[in-house]
């Protein structure tokens, strides 16, 4: 360990051993899911406090947003088959398998903006009534982290098309997996909020 | 050539080296507490001298003081901005994201932080931020102006008062890089601390420090989204046209808004679920450095090690449940209201466990009188004194006179920012000799903990007079009002002491940078301190340790064992 | 490498900073006492109490702890002859003794406090005389409802030079309301019952002498009550940043006799009638659309 070399440009992984980092990747994500899980949170609780306004107004959901939630759910099952055939080793079908998941959440977003360009249809915009206000905002930020997870899928599968996945040893795939996860699961409370509460 | 310039920006500018990166945010932050530190000095200009003419003041300031006179405006956006730059660019830069990167790996025998880029990446999108809010003041209608609170409508609609256009976009701009640099720091914090510990630092060896640095990071992962949930609705009320804060019927400049049924009361929630956990965001980590201080210098282990941990979790945890003791005459049920006081009283109990261990500590103790050890002494004073006026404030019914008078920020500059700022000094006094393998001169230390203590004191507690009297804050001349006009001497006595309390960081300033070159080199563990950190070389380079990390025998305070020859056994021997 | 650490065991800082110390409470113990609450005038004495109870316990606990606190380091100063330093860390019996202690403190403190503060904001009498404040960039409307005692309508559309507070005159509850501009009159030793709503921005309607303070917020109506004790003129100040004339947000509060004020409403409240009946207020300027 070169202690006052000028010019140590590589960072150095504090990581004991290669399982040490997987812990660590994994811890690392699921706090960061945390502080996600807190942002909406926070948009709950002002959803709920707002929708006692005089103004408050039902919103009647898109029926597109159905079809997001199939594509969604879809992606989450590609994406577990893309890890399953990670773990044994082949390559090939894990490499399709994200692709399909990509894909599928690209339909998703494309979904999500079918689902608001409709609404401007109907004359309903971000700044109609507090609800339509909400499901901008909430639908908005929700496909901005979506958008992050179609990102990290398409660099995985730029990883393993040039050979940087190595099964058995690479985390990456699974960490994807739990944001994957994660978001769709934010996708069906989110539904749930808008569906349900007010 | 070539080869030598890259390692002069791999080495300086993009680090991957948790202790330069804790040094960056040391410059970032003594800078941008510079300028909060000059907004203050005009603050009291203002407060100690009511429109007084100072026409020098005009080259400086030419639309804030034409004619050498402040403008109401310039003075709102003055203290706005003086809040907002010591709150989130000074104490929870300099403690937080400077100290924790520095001290964390270091104190738990970690060769960095457990993701280096993310921490990199992190200190360069708090740079943008602090950027951004600097420019501010110099776009039309001058730097926010809705105080560091950002209370809708005000900070909402642009019309409200000049800064309420630009100078708040850009407020918000610099919050959400501020956010998005602390959230990552937090999480860097908590897998770091839970994950690389070195072998035999069981949690309940660690530091209280690294214990305080890790609530903080817990605290700021949680708190932090609220107000980057506020901050996005309230940039759309701002700019798209929604409500979420904005009811009907506000008319400003004969000018009748198109909002609807919106709630300002809501961002305060929002608001305050972030901004109370942030009081011991700051807070926290001071106790920690004062704890490792007291403990070094009073060559004893710190009382009560245990309840001090129990106390660090007690703050955290209540700190998440007293947001509405700032809401009390908001137009918040009152029945709420009561409930917040119980839980805001509450966290005097923790508190009060702090400051006796403090005592306790000392007592017995055969205390070293250094600069860090003034300094973590002026914790203990500060923190009482601070903590004390905090009663009257939590209880709801002693709260309606005060509130939203200097007693008010005579209660919080004692126990936020002076506790958080004290600490900080004493941190930097305590491990200077490890950031830069040189010492601070000890005599320039002692005469800045002197003229800062002594003023210090003179500055705030008056600050209470005033409250106490009726003096409201935020306002930009106090004679106005008839009941107030006796006060002026008070007023005037606060500003030459803020003057000289400002004059005295001068010194501090010298003496961090000079010393960087010109201090005695030091050894490595000049203060004889049992803690890990003090194991590495006297200069600690990339990875810390140049052998195996040594692992962690025992707890970081074994001083004055009975029956051994030396009056500590260092954390790291058998 | 020597036993001790470097820097000063020096007696001088260790008796300054206990002298310091001591100086400092005594200093500004003793300039606390010269300035008093701003004197009383309302029904609210019982806060004025608790204020002096707790004063008198956090001033105790400040001066005994800072006391104490100069003490250990006056005390226990490295140099003092045959210093030796303890190992002793733990005592579960000190340690609970003072969580309990805090405790027990501080519970009389908060029952005290709720319950006050429940008698602060319980429903105002009925017999209350009833004004409503109307916060503004930079000025406070007060709109007295008239005989009927009922407020008329307001409507945003109408705010206008001549209209401060957007009366809808249609309204017949209307017809005797009359507004003061950044003047509260009220008798004394009756209940005073101030409904609040804000045009613009928060404010916070704060009567040092009443131990009054309650935010104005837009889209909401707050309340507030008291019973003013004490006739006089007495200052009425903005206590929320509302905007760069924030600090000139002033009203005075004129508390008279029953008899004075019976007298100052047969005399002023007409007038204000006939001023809201004037046609010219009927047409409302362009700036109202």
């Amino acid at each position: 360990m070169s202690s006052t070399a000028a010019g140590v440009a590589a960072p150095i992984d504090a990581a004991r051993t290669p399982a040490d980092r997987r812990h660590i990747n994994r811890l690392g994500l699921f706090v960061a899911l945390g502080g996600i899980t807190m942002l909406f949170a926070a948009f709950t609780s002002a959803y709920i406090v707002r929708s006692g306004g005089g103004d408050w107004a039902a919103l009647e959901l898109p029926p597109v947003l159905w079809m997001s939630t199939a594509l969604i759910a879809a992606s989450s099952l590609t994406l577990e088959l893309a890890r399953r055939a990670f773990r044994r080793g082949s390559l090939p079908s894990f490499r399709s398998w994200s692709a399909a998941t990509a894909a599928l959440g690209t339909g998703f977003l494309a979904s999500q903006y079918a689902a608001w360009l409709s609404l401007n249809e109907a004359g309903i915009y971000l700044q109609s009534h507090p609800k339509s206000s909400f499901f901008f905002v909430l639908t908005g930020v929700h496909a901005v982290h979506l958008l992050a997870g179609v990102l990290a899928l398409l660099a995985l599968f730029g990883l393993a098309a040039a050979g940087r996945l190595v099964p058995g040893r690479s985390d990456a795939p699974t960490l994807t997996a739990i944001y994957w996860h994660f978001v769709g699961g934010l996708w069906i409370y989110l539904l749930a909020v808008l569906s349900l509460l007010g | 050539m070539e080869h030598e310039k890259q390692g002069f920006v791999s080495r300086y500018i993009f680090s991957f080296d948790h202790k330069m990166i804790g040094k960056q945010y040391f410059t970032l932050a003594m800078s941008m507490g510079f300028i909060g530190g000059i907004l203050a000095v005009l603050i009291r200009l203002q407060l100690g001298f009511p429109s007084q003419p100072f026409p020098f003041l005009e080259n400086l300031f030419p639309v804030g003081m034409a004619s050498g006179i402040m403008t109401p405006e310039f003075y709102v956006s003055l203290f706005t901005m003086h809040g907002t730059i010591m709150v989130f660019f000074l104490l929870s830069l300099l403690p937080v994201s400077g100290f924790g990167n520095f001290l964390i790996p270091l104190q738990i025998g970690a060769r960095d932080m457990a993701f280096p880029f993310l921490n990199m990446l992190s200190f360069w999108t708090v740079v943008p931020g602090a950027i951004i809010i600097i420019i501010s003041f110099f776009v039309e209608g001058g730097a926010a102006a809705s105080g560091w609170t950002a209370y809708p409508p005000l900070s909402a609609i642009r019309s409200a008062i000049p800064g309420s256009d630009l100078g708040q976009t850009l407020w918000l701009v610099g919050m959400i890089f501020f956010v998005a640099s602390f959230t990552m720091g937090g999480l860097n914090f908590v897998v770091t601390i839970l994950n690389l510990r070195t072998k035999g630092l069981r949690m309940m060896r660690m530091p209280l420090t690294t214990w305080a640095q890790f609530i903080v990071g817990i605290l700021g992962l949680l708190s932090f989204p609220a107000l980057a949930a506020g901050a996005l609705l309230l940039t759309f009320d701002r700019s798209l046209g929604t409500s979420f804060f904005l009811p009907a019927g506000i008319f400003i400049g004969d000018t009748l808004m198109p909002h609807e049924g919106g709630t300002p009361l809501l961002w305060q929630h929002l608001f305050w679920f972030l901004g109370h956990p942030e009081v011991y965001i700051i807070m926290l980590p001071a106790m920690g450095f004062t704890s490792d201080i007291l403990a070094t210098f009073c060559r004893r282990p710190i009382f009560g090690y245990r309840s001090m941990v129990y106390a660090i979790w007690a703050i955290g945890t209540l700190s998440f449940l007293v947001w509405g003791h700032h809401m009390f005459v908001s137009g918040m049920s009152p029945f709420l209201g009561s409930l917040f006081v119980v839980t805001t009283l509450a966290i005097a109990i923790p508190s009060a466990v702090k400051a006796f261990n403090w005592l306790f500590t000392i007592a017995r103790a055969k205390i070293h009188f250094t600069s860090a050890s003034l300094f973590g002494l002026g914790v203990v004073s500060l923190f009482v004194t601070g903590g004390l006026t905090g009663i009257f404030l939590g209880t709801n019914a002693t709260d309606i006179q005060l509130h939203d008078t200097y007693f008010v920020v005579g209660h919080f500059h004692f126990i936020m920012a002076g506790a958080g700022l004290f600490g900080a000094f004493g941190a930097v006094y305590y491990w200077y000799p490890k950031m830069f393998g040189r010492m601070l001169s000890e005599r320039l230390g002692k005469i800045h903990f002197w003229i800062t203590f002594v003023a210090y004191y003179a500055v705030f507690f008056p600050m209470h007079y005033l409250g106490v009297s009726g003096m409201m804050r935020r306002i930009y001349d106090p004679n106005v009002y008839e009941y107030l006009q006796p006060l002026q001497p008070v007023n005037l006595f606060i500003t030459i002491s803020a003057f000289v309390l400002f004059a005295g960081q001068l010194l501090f300033i010298y003496n961090y940078f000079v010393s960087m070159r010109r201090g005695a080199p030091a050894t490595a563990n000049p203060w004889n301190s049992a803690g890990l950190e003090w194991s590495t070389p006297a200069y600690p380079g990339h990875g810390n340790w140049e052998g195996e990390i040594p692992p962690a025998h025992r707890w970081p305070y074994d001083y004055s064992e009975p029956g051994k020859k030396r009056d500590f056994t260092p954390q790291w021997e058998a | 490498m020597a036993d001790e650490p470097k820097g000063s065991r020096g007696s001088l800082q260790g008796i300054a900073m206990a002298v310091v110390i001591w100086a400092i409470v005594v200093i500004s113990s003793l300039y606390y006492v010269r300035y008093g609450v701003p004197e009383l005038a309302s029904d609210r004495g019982y806060l004025d109490s608790l204020y002096y109870v707790i004063l008198g316990i956090t001033g105790a606990a400040y001066i005994l702890y800072q006391l104490a606190l100069g003490y250990v380091i006056y005390r226990y100063r490295g140099d003092r002859p045959g210093a030796e330093s303890s190992h002793w860390h733990e005592s579960h019996k000190l340690e609970l003794t003072w969580t309990i202690g805090t405790a027990a403190i501080l519970i009389p403190i908060v029952f005290t406090g709720l319950i006050y503060w429940d008698r602060v904001r319980g429903p105002a009498p009925d017999d209350a005389v009833t004004v409503m404040a109307v916060g503004a960039q930079f000025q406070w409307d007060f709109h007295y409802p008239g005989a009927d005692g009922e407020f008329g309508r307001f409507d945003p559309t109408l705010y206008a030079i001549d209209n401060q507070i957007g009366l809808d005159e249609t309204d017949p509850a209307a017809a005797d309301d009359w507004v003061l501009t950044n003047q509260l009159v009220i008798p004394v030793n009756r209940p005073t019952r101030i409904l609040m709503r804000s045009k613009d921005v928060q404010h916070a309607i704060f009567l040092p002498n009443f131990r009054v303070k309650q935010d104005l917020v837009p889209g909401m109506t707050t309340e507030v009550w008291f019973t003013p004790v004490k006739t006089g003129s007495y200052e009425v100040a903005c206590a929320e940043l509302c905007g760069l004339g924030h600090y000139r947000m002033r009203a005075f509060l004129e508390v008279m006799e029953e008899a004075d004020y019976q007298q100052w409403l047969s005399d002023n409240a007409p007038a204000a009638v006939a001023d809201v009946a004037d046609p010219a207020a009927e047409a409302p300027p362009a700036s109202a659309e």
